[in-house]
């Protein structure tokens, strides 16, 4: 009974982003999200650096 | 250390694309919301490992009594608990969603939450004590114990209940309902990218620590 249930739900027509992806949009996203990624390792790197450089005095 | 970084840079930087781009299964009500399992679970495997790091330096220091692992141990704690906060905000976040609540009483969810509130014990235990030693002793003991609390909290209860939560109510971990190969090859990357970020960041503030102890 539990199968049938998830086969009926699978073969069901699911909505997913397709749209947004075949308009380009996901990029977008996908780009905001790198550029916090890369911001936060650039901040973590700066930090090491500082740290670094109190420890050297 | 720098491989550590290195990878930790290329992996999650591949987490997040294929995380956004990759075919993922279509499944109704969760759609798209799929992708969160990239970034949600992992989240929670990170607090997992730097907690069982944390502890592992908890007993190292009752075993020595250097001082150096009772700091560790403190920090690992520390990005743990964080990591756990991000676990909890974007679980609520994606329960919102999908199951149209931000909290339900479901055992992995307050199993979770008692976890927090123990590790928050443990910080508050620490702070209470000024003598060092005492407060290595004490809250060593006191680390220990909470993370063999976690284990039952999080992964043994819930598993003898009912849970809405995937991977609980008797079933094991992941199986074949829950993640499929076109998941599991983002998955474990991101899994192992944001360990390498948690020891990365608890690794800046053990080496400040250390300058306080110099000053």
């Amino acid at each position: 009974m539990n199968n049938i249930l998830i086969i009926t739900l699978l073969l069901q027509d699911v909505a997913m982003a397709d749209g947004l992806r075949s308009s380009g949009k996901i990029y977008v996203v996908l780009i905001i999200c790198l550029l916090i990624l890369f911001s936060l390792f650039f901040y973590l790197y700066r930090l090491e650096n500082k740290i670094n450089s109190l420890k050297n005095k | 250390m720098k491989f550590i970084k290195f990878f930790c840079v290329v992996l999650l930087t591949y987490t997040l694309i294929a995380g956004f781009l990759f075919d993922v299964p279509r499944l109704p009500i969760l759609n798209e919301t799929i992708r969160a399992l990239y970034f949600h679970v992992p989240m929670w495997f990170t607090m997992i490992f730097l907690l069982l790091l944390s502890s592992f330096n908890s007993y190292r220091y009752i075993n020595t009594g250097k001082n150096y692992y009772d700091i560790k141990s403190y920090n690992y704690a520390n990005v743990a608990v964080y990591f756990g906060v991000l676990g909890l905000l974007t679980g609520m976040i994606w329960a919102k969603f999908t199951w149209g609540t931000f909290w339900t009483n479901d055992p992995k969810l307050n199993g979770s939450a008692i976890g927090m509130l123990i590790y928050l014990g443990y910080f508050v235990l620490r702070r209470s004590l000024k003598d060092e030693s005492k407060r290595g002793k004490i809250s060593s003991v006191y680390n220990v114990f909470a993370f063999a609390m976690l284990i039952p909290l999080i992964f043994i209860l819930p598993r003898m209940a009912d849970s809405l939560h995937p991977g609980n109510g008797g079933n094991p971990g992941f199986n074949v309902y829950d993640m499929n190969s076109q998941l599991r090859i983002v998955f474990y990357p991101a899994v192992v990218g944001f360990i390498l970020l948690g020891i990365w960041i608890t690794d800046l503030r053990l080496k400040i620590d250390e300058l306080k102890n110099k000053l």
